[in-house]
């Protein structure tokens, strides 16, 4: 080894040179690094700092709306017909979780998942907006919401919370005055106020008071901001800010009274509507109906489909959507009109032979016999067509027109409720405007017996029997218990017409030969009203020849069956109407459902007072 | 210095401590004990950390003390077999190694697992070193002269890529070639090999294991996959940068408190410290790591072998690029690869090869007066 000898030799001696000279260049090089970083480390840190605290912020602070809790409903005599339950439910943010199929993995380890509803959640969830939360429609129970928050760092993700849901204690009886609350849909959701936006498990009214109602029945949601971990897990909690609860909404209606008529209509599809005079609304019942605590948890898509597609029409609210032809329940008014432009006076007299023509179209009476000679009270009484015909003649369609409309009829009588219906009373400016036609003398006569074009809701009609029975005053009915309203707008110029008319009521119902005696109510409480039976298509004079029986035609060609009255008749407080589609006669079918109704109605009254 | 008596064991011991450096030393204590004050925010009850760390220290710290205490002359003829004993366990790992995420780079001790690869980094300098310890500088350029050098480089890199582990063959290579650029290259051939390499280069990428080119791809743009690999680099920038200039205070970081960080307690430990100190913590810890690296360049330049000075530097580079990759790292300068922060960063293998490094250095300083 001479080669380590401790000798300098020249070549070594410059080689160490060498050696300490590019240290120094290298060394040069390090600092020219260490400043890069340095400077880099000031552009983080100084210059873009508060771009990166919130960055920060955002990765640690979840800010968590809290849904808040639903008004609830009252009757009007303060029986809860909608309330609030507590529910544990899971919601997760798309956008913090890397894989859709290790969540619901994960959770199906901790929770049991069928693969359908895992299948279910996943197409819902990948149509939900990715940064708000996806709340699952299922519902835990308290094992497995404290399962999963015991292991909240195994599911990424995963949001355990509690919440309320709407629940209904008539959700058969109520379901179509009350409506329903679902999820609210894009369009929905961008028409509210932002703060509702990412709101998890929030519910508002889709239609009925529910909707009508929606705007204070909601509240206004509060927010909790979390600070979480990586997993998704809390902290703690930094701030709370407290929502307000939707606040309680007493309503009109007599949760007695809308079982009871429900109950009553059970097997026959139709409505009831019952108010009092001042338009206080008790009851408004539709038949056949569904369950509207469905709706709150998203309904399977077959059953919806079935109840859609029902002939009976189930999802309809038909005191409010559904128009019907009046029949003879318009005789009331067409005489009123009469009386009130003076065209007629209550002795005046007509004979009726069954049918009459007229430009060679035959008019028939509903008693082929025909009524004979009748005055004005007779006509009502046993509801005579020939009589109204020639009334209605005499009167011209447009004056009843503007009597009709005085009461409220092709008008909406509620506000903001989005499934009620105008219905229409024509007029000869309608006919031309609207169908660009003359108006023929023939659609007066058949006018006056509620037929043609005129076609009303239960509601419409619910009001004009309200207005006789106050004695001619005009009202504005409602669902929601307010001050007491006054009477005062007369729309009945002389109170001797009002007074006549529910006296040939009275006939009509508590006297024989009436059309409705047969559902007269015994005792000191009685009850009046018009029954009606409204075509729903032409009857053929082979038809006639052959004398066909209703109840032999197929269901949808059957007559309505209407009665509208009012009760008791000594001093006159409430007024009903009940609408059977497709029931036959209205003396048959719909004055007996009344009379049943208004029975119940004088119990409930009578058992008030006594106590 | 003439040595013409032969001193006794007690006096040659004084000897040596006389010629500690302290300053040295304690710069080191100073980054151990920052390692330890970060390990600490990191740590919980479950994952005891800290006490790992301590232990690695200590034993650390003996290995350095052993190693400074031993005349460089042992190291200087002990270099290439220190060399080959590292490339057989290199070669024992490639096929009986323990594997972790698809790669074998641990061989297991009773107590300890270690990474060969990691103390090749210290095994090529002092091979390198002792090969250019006798080669003059007139031959130095000669072709004949590079082959040996080719091979001590070339063979732990392809051993340590074949792991697979890139980011280490590549830190290994790196090292080398600050190596030889000290021991007095020609610039020329620096300029030849850089140039063929860039040639090279889209050959070498057809080589690339999958993760890997997705990782320089991810470098490239991390935005673009936010919760795929990108994630690591977006939220140690933001740690890093929502520390501001004074930090969120001891214990305080919010991004690693709440786990946002990942690797947290090894490669991203710098980020922990910048998050909790803010930039002046980080420019001091900065300057406390420059401070070193000075210290090492002081020894080497008054070191009176060329062997020691070799030495020296290179284990000063490697620190360097230790340092550099990290720092680079973990700032989104370059791309995401496994570089512990030496000293700080919680790992066994790395703490030893560093301590064991400094060691040599140490070593140097004390028998600087020494002939070979």
């Amino acid at each position: 080894m001479e080669y380590f000898t401790p000798s300098p030799k020249k070549g070594s001696e410059s080689k160490g040179k060498i050696i300490s000279r590019r240290a120094f260049v290298l060394t040069a090089f390090k600092f020219a690094f260490f400043a890069t970083i340095v400077s880099r480390l000031f552009y983080l840190q100084v210059v873009k700092r508060d771009e990166y605290i919130v960055r920060a912020d955002k990765n640690r602070f979840r800010n968590w709306k809290l849904a808040p809790s639903r008004g609830v409903i009252l009757d009007k005599n303060e029986n809860i017909i909608a309330d609030n339950f507590q529910v544990f439910k899971i919601a997760v943010i798309p956008k913090e979780v890397k894989s859709v199929n290790k969540f619901f993995l994960s959770l199906s380890q901790i929770i049991e998942l069928k693969q359908e509803e895992i299948n279910f959640y996943k197409k819902q969830l990948s149509k939900n907006n990715k940064y708000q939360p996806f709340v699952l429609s299922r519902n835990l129970n308290w094992k497995e919401f404290s399962k999963i928050n015991y292991n909240i760092q195994k599911i990424e993700g995963v949001q355990p919370f509690v919440s309320y849901e709407r629940t209904y204690a008539f959700p058969y009886e109520f379901s179509h005055i009350l409506g329903y609350v679902s999820a609210p849909n894009k369009q929905e959701l961008n028409t509210m106020d932002s703060n509702f936006r990412g709101v998890p498990n929030l519910k508002i009214g889709k239609i009925g008071l529910e909707k009508k109602l929606n705007e204070d029945l909601l509240g206004s949601p509060g927010s909790a901001t979390y600070e979480v971990n990586v997993f998704g897990k809390r902290i703690k909690q930094v701030v709370q800010e407290d929502g307000k609860n939707g606040s309680s909404i007493k309503t009109t209606l007599d949760k007695d009274i809308q079982k009871y008529a429900y109950e009553r209509l059970k097997n026959n599809p139709g409505s009831v509507v019952v108010m009092d005079i001042t338009g206080d609304v008790l009851c408004c019942a539709s038949s056949p109906s569904f369950d509207s605590n469905k709706f709150t948890y998203g309904m399977e898509n077959e059953e919806y489909k079935s109840l859609l597609q029902d002939e009976k029409k189930p999802l309809v609210n038909k005191a409010l959507t559904t128009v019907y032809p009046p029949a003879s329940t318009i005789k009331m008014l067409v005489a009123l009109s009469a009386l009130e432009n003076k065209i007629i006076t209550k002795n005046f007299r007509h004979t009726c032979k069954g049918k009459v023509e007229l430009y060679g179209q035959m008019y028939h009476c509903w008693k082929d016999k025909g009524h004979g000679r009748v005055d004005l009270g007779g006509a009502i009484k046993q509801s005579c067509d020939i009589y109204f015909y020639e009334v209605a003649r005499l009167l011209g369609i447009d004056r009843l027109q503007e009597t009709a409309n005085n009461f409220g009829l092709g008008k909406k009588v509620f506000e903001n409720f989005i499934e009620e219906k105008e219905g229409l009373m024509p007029s000869t400016l309608w006919k031309k405007t609207v169908l660009g036609k003359p108006w023929f003398l023939g659609e007066t006569m058949i006018a006056g017996i509620g037929q043609g074009y005129m076609k009303f809701t239960n509601v419409q009609l619910c009001k004009m029997m309200a207005q006789f029975a106050n004695g001619g005053y005009k009202i504005t009915p409602s669902f929601v218990q307010s001050e007491k309203k006054e009477l005062n707008e007369k729309i009945i110029s002389n109170e001797e017409h009002s007074e006549f008319l529910l006296q040939t009521l009275y006939q009509a119902t508590n006297e024989p030969g009436g059309t409705s005696y047969s559902s007269r109510i015994n005792g000191n409480m009685k009850f009046a009203g018009k029954t009606g039976t409204a075509q729903v298509r032409r009857i053929s004079q082979s038809e006639r020849d052959q004398d066909v029986k209703n109840k032999d035609l197929p269901w949808k060609y059957r007559d309505h069956s209407l009665f509208a009255g009012f009760g008791p008749t000594n001093k006159p407080k409430y007024a009903i109407t009940v609408i059977i589609d497709h029931g036959g006669s209205g003396s048959a079918v719909a004055a007996p459902i009344a009379r049943d109704v208004m029975k119940k109605i004088f119990e409930k009254d009578l058992k008030a007072n006594n106590v | 210095m003439y040595r013409t008596i032969k001193k006794s064991t007690f006096q040659e011991a004084k000897d040596k401590l006389i010629y500690f450096d302290w300053i040295f030393f304690l710069l080191i204590l100073l980054l151990i004990c920052v390692g330890l004050l970060t390990i600490h925010t990191v740590d919980s009850s479950s994952t005891n950390y800290l006490f790992k760390h301590f232990l690695r220290i200590c034993f650390s710290l003996g290995v350095f003390f052993l190693v400074a205490l031993v005349n460089i002359k042992f190291w200087y003829r002990f270099s290439y077999v220190f060399y080959l004993i590292i490339t057989a366990l290199l070669i024992y790992v490639d096929f009986f190694g323990l594997s972790a995420l698809g790669a074998k780079r641990w061989i297991n001790f009773y107590f300890f697992n270690i990474q060969p690869s990691e103390l090749m980094k210290v095994g090529v300098i002092l091979a390198l070193a002792r090969y250019y310890q006798y080669i003059k500088i007139e031959e130095i350029d000669h072709v004949s002269k590079l082959i040996i050098p080719l091979f001590i480089i070339l063979i732990p890199f392809f051993l340590v890529a074949k792991q697979p582990d890139l980011g280490t063959g590549i830190f290994i290579l790196m090292v080398s070639i600050g190596m030889l650029w000290l021991a007095g290259l020609n610039l020329k051939i620096f300029v030849t090999g850089f140039f063929s390499l860039f040639v090279l280069a889209p050959f070498a990428i057809a080589f690339l294991k999958p993760y890997q080119k997705q990782r320089v791809l991810t470098f490239l743009n991390p935005e673009n996959d936010p919760l795929g690999s990108g994630y690591h680099i977006i939220q140690s920038k933001i740690a890093i940068g929502s520390g501001g200039f004074f930090g969120k205070g001891f214990k305080q970081g919010t991004q690693s408190n709440l786990e946002f960080l990942p690797e947290k307690h090894t490669d991203f430990i710098f980020t922990v410290f910048a998050e909790q100190f803010g930039f002046f913590g980080s420019l001091m810890l900065i300057l406390l790591f420059f401070a070193i690296i000075l210290t090492i360049l002081n020894i080497s330049l008054k070191s009176q072998n060329n062997f020691s000075r070799l030495v020296c530097f290179g284990i000063g580079f490697n620190f360097f690029v230790y340092l550099a990759v990290n720092l680079g790292m973990v700032t989104g300068l370059i791309p995401v690869v496994g570089v512990p922060l030496p000293i700080i960063s919680y790992g066994g293998t790395a703490m030893l090869t560093t301590m064991f490094a400094l060691g040599l250095v140490m070593s140097a300083k004390i028998h600087k007066d020494h002939n070979l």
